[in-house]
Formats: C-alpha cells, structure tokens, sequence
C-alpha cells in the first residue's frame, strides 16, 4: 500500500510534468538546435537530482516527525488544491484547456530567427531548455521529496517519476512532435485529488489525529476528495452554460 | 527571445496560483490544530470539509467571474 502510494501519484504526475518540458526542448531543438536543447534538458536533470539528494536525507533525519508531516501536508494542500482547483475549471469549460500542439508553435516562433551560427554553442537556446525543464521538474522534485518523506522512503516515488521520464523520451523520440494525446487535464485532476487527500492525511497525522483503518483511510479520504470534485465540475458546466 | 523572467514568482507560482485557496487552507490547519484537543480525531474530517469550503469559494469566484 505505501510502495503504491508513492509511485502512482508520482508516476501520474511527472508524466503531466515531462510532456510540457518535452514540448519545451523540442521546441528548442527544431529551432535552434538539438546539441543545446539535449545539453539544457540533462542539466536540468542533473540539477533536480542534487536538489532531490541534497533535501531528502536531510528532511528524514534533522526534522521532527510530527512536524515534518504537517509542513509536508501543507505543501501538498496548497500544491493539490492548486492543480485540482484549475483541473476542475478546465473539465468545466471555465478556462481552456492546455494545448500542447499550440503551447510548441508557440515557444518555435519566439525561439526562432535569431539562432546562433553552427560552430557556436547556443547559450541561449540551452537556458530556455534548462530553465523549461527545471520549472516542469521541480513540481516533480517536490512530489517525490513530500512523498518520500512521508511513505516508504525515496525509492517508489523516484520509480514513479523514472519510470514517467522513460516513457516521454521514448514516446517522444517516436514521434518526433509535441505528445499531445496524453490526457494532460484528466491526469491533473486525478494527481490533484490524490495530493490533497495526501495532503489532509499526514497534515491531520501531523496534528495528532488517528484515522480509523490508518493507511486504508487514504481509500475513503480519496472517494471524499473525488466525489466533490466531480460535483462542481458538473455544476460549473451547468451554469456556465444557463448563463 | 524571452528576456529574463521573475523566477522567484515562478517559485512562487508552483504552490499558490489563488491566493485566496491558499489562505483558506492555511486558515483551514490552523483551525484544526487548535480543535484537535476538544474534537479529537474528528478534527481530520473538520479538516477536509475546510478545504473545501476554500476551493468552493474559489471555484465560485471563478464561475461568476466568467459568466
């Protein structure tokens, strides 16, 4: 039960995360080049592991437990309530929903038209991939450190989060082309109401409360997180439509 | 090409995009570790409903806004 917990939602969620930095860097290497955009990516990369090494350890041995679950469960709050309060309005037609296709035109036309000449190292075309690719993957950093701290350790959240970062890649190098049948909002709404039922579990473990049933009671905190959710999308679509 | 952006309000952005949630959900803890002595463990589902409560007024702000 905690192996899944932790490599789901991170599954889930760096698969969301992934493709939108998959659409920056291809974006950059259409443009501009691949030896910056590939060079920019893996730094990130690199980068977001030593942020993920250098915080975890820390978090699990200097922090006192009961404290550690309420400042996780707080991050979790506000960053489910975040993805989960946009996946909502998305679904109800509120505001549109994100557009890969037209998020990768989008980043070819600003990048273009000043790339650099071949024998020179595209700094800039490497920042916008770096930078892409960090902001994308620090929202998976995040979960896998919150996760990891809470659940069984690192290991099934970093499987969750590999495991997604394989498959854009591979998906990616199929195609060619910005991954835009991936179910982006569907997939937010999900790992937005997973991490605020994460969220209110360790929080209120954090404060002092014991769930009945202990781990199961993520099963009935989830269907109490769903079941609202899908109510107000149905009633933001109903008045959004009588207006 | 872009010129440099506000990182730090990019940060900022990943945890808080209504600053209004954000808020009731902090008020929303608060609240619940201050009741957890008098509740006791029902203070876990004060909790969720407070959530709640913020994301609904949020989602309602929205509605309206658009209608």
């Amino acid at each position: 039960m905690e192996i899944l917990v932790g490599v789901l939602p991170a599954f889930l969620a760096s698969l969301v995360e992934f493709v939108e930095a998959f659409t920056i860097v291809l974006a950059v290497g259409v443009s501009r080049g691949w030896r910056a955009a590939v060079l920019g990516a893996v730094a990130a990369m690199v980068a977001l592991g030593a942020l993920v090494l250098g915080f975890g350890p820390t978090l699990l041995d200097r922090v006192d437990e009961h404290v550690l679950l309420v400042v996780i469960g707080v991050l979790l709050l506000l960053f489910g309530t975040r993805w989960l309060r946009k996946a909502i309005l998305r679904a109800a037609g509120l505001i549109p929903l994100h557009d890969e296709a037209a998020a990768f035109a989008k980043e070819v036309s600003e990048l273009g038209g000043d790339a650099p000449a071949r024998s020179r190292f595209d700094w800039a075309g490497f920042a916008v991939s770096f930078k892409g690719t960090f902001l994308e993957g620090v929202e998976v950093a995040f979960i896998v450190l919150t996760l990891g701290a809470t659940g069984a350790g690192y290991g099934p959240p970093a499987l969750g989060a590999g495991a997604a970062l394989l498959l854009v890649v591979v998906a990616g190098l199929a195609l060619r082309a910005p991954l835009t049948r991936v179910p982006e909002n569907a997939l937010k709404f999900g790992v937005g109401a997973m991490l605020v039922t994460f969220g209110v579990y360790w929080t209120a473990e954090g404060i002092g409360v014991d769930w009945p049933g202990g781990a199961a009671a993520l099963g009935y905190l989830l269907a109490a997180t769903l079941v609202p959710a899908m109510l107000a999308v149905r009633l933001l679509r109903g008045s959004a439509v009588s207006a | 090409m872009k010129g440099r952006s506000n990182w730090l309000g990019e940060a900022v952005g990943l945890l808080v995009d209504d600053g209004a949630v954000a808020i009731g959900v902090l008020l929303a803890v608060a609240v619940a570790a201050l009741l957890v002595g008098p509740l006791g463990d029902g203070v876990g589902w004060l909790l969720m409903g407070l959530v709640w409560v913020a994301l609904a007024v949020s989602l309602v702000r929205a509605g309206r806004s658009n209608s």
